[in-house]
């Protein structure tokens, strides 16, 4: 039952994120939605990069959140609540994917695409659809420039997410920065 | 909206033109619809109700594999202690015909077992009854009630693939299923090879 009942989800939203976690910790959901309400976009964001399907993204932005209420007496505060949620967030996914869940994904067509899904090389240059240059990377590349390129997670970070060797995560990068600036100046 | 940067993301000083255009993306991207009721009545769900649905298949395929294991180290007791166990005759056309053949799994013909692991079999569970016979009577017992759990299992998981052939879950179980019975004929058939028939 929630603890502040007469509370709404929009002055939760007002609270740190500190004190959401904690009220929610004692089982009040609408500090727990206020949280959702803060972090959804980034976990959803991550998520869709990861999949790279909005269906199986909002699945997995569902499961993330879940799983997260339901362990949130495991969260120590030693990261963020965003990077505990990311973390989550890769581990779902990419367990969808182990388990053959995930399906390749083409492209979107030209005039699905979202204006701010575009980005620009330099000032010189013309817009290009960098989000979509990104979907198209093989996963591993991909996976490590979602993390380390967009959400700014250092190598280390993005390794122990992603379970593989620092090195290896390294060496992911620098190949998807080469298929990336292929592909954006083909 | 929490947008930090937990950290630098270009933290090894290569923030070449590429990266510079990757780190422009909204870190941020709104889902189409309101996934909140959905997750609120997920909030609600117990964990253990989650997994009804494959409640009875795990558990059979849990104890078709733990099995195995144990019917392993059995199997190779009983040839340890071999000279000591008492022949017990046995009618080796009723074993043979307790061994169920091999079920087609029903989840599509891209993953219907294939000709290979129909060999496979076909060439373990050759004098299987002879090979049986060679056990003594409670090891000979275990392994039979083993393999018989074990197509108890591949019948429930492919009655349940019938009804979700998508279910990939489902799928991993019936091949750990198949995988679990070749380890058992084979383990079988290494570990009776070394024992002389009975008479």
């Amino acid at each position: 039952m929630s603890l502040n009942a007469g509370m709404t989800a929009e002055a939760a939203a007002t609270d740190s994120d500190e004190q959401q976690v904690e009220r929610a910790r004692l089982g009040d959901r609408m500090a727990f939605e206020g949280l959702y309400r803060a972090h959804c976009g980034r976990v959803y964001g991550l998520c869709l990069r990861l999949t790279r399907d909005p269906a199986v993204a909002e699945d997995c932005t569902q499961e993330t959140f879940i799983s997260a209420w339901r362990n949130l007496a495991r969260f120590e505060g030693r990261s963020a609540i965003g990077t505990w949620l990311h973390r989550i967030a890769v581990n779902v996914a990419l367990g969808r994917a182990r388990r053959g869940g995930l399906e390749v994904v083409p492209a979107p067509e030209e005039d699905d695409r979202d204006d701010t899904t575009r980005a620009v090389i330099d000032d010189d240059t013309p817009p290009i659809d960098v989000e979509n240059a990104i979907a198209s990377l093989p996963e591993g590349a991909r996976h490590v420039l979602v993390l380390y390129g967009i959400y700014g997670y250092t190598h280390e970070e993005a390794s122990d997410m992603l379970g593989i060797a620092v090195g290896t995560c390294k060496a992911q990068l620098h190949r998807a920065r080469r298929l990336l600036r292929e592909r954006l100046n083909a | 909206m929490n947008t930090e940067r937990t950290t630098s993301g270009g933290g090894d000083g290569d923030h070449d033109a590429v990266l510079r255009a990757v780190a422009q993306l909204p870190q941020s991207i709104e889902p189409r619809r309101d996934l909140w009721p959905a997750i609120a009545r997920g909030l609600d769900q117990p964990t253990s109700t989650r997994r009804t649905r494959f409640e009875v298949s795990w558990s059979f395929a849990a104890a078709a594999a733990v099995g195995c294991v144990a019917l392993g180290a059995l199997l190779s007791y009983s040839v340890l202690r071999q000279d000591a166990t008492p022949a017990v005759p046995t009618d080796p056309s009723a074993t043979a015909s307790n061994l169920p053949t091999v079920q087609q799994a029903n989840f599509g013909s891209y993953a219907a077992l294939g000709p290979e692991y129909e060999r496979a079999r076909a060439t373990l569970v050759i004098d299987l009854a002879e090979r049986l016979d060679r056990l003594p009577p409670v090891t000979r017992l275990k392994v039979e009630k083993n393999l018989a759990e074990i197509q108890r299992a591949v019948t429930e998981i492919n009655a349940a693939l019938e009804r979700a052939p998508g279910d990939t879950l489902l799928q991993e179980l019936l091949m750990n299923a198949y995988q679990d019975e070749l380890s058992l004929l084979a383990h079988l058939n290494q570990t009776t090879g070394a024992l002389p028939a009975r008479t």
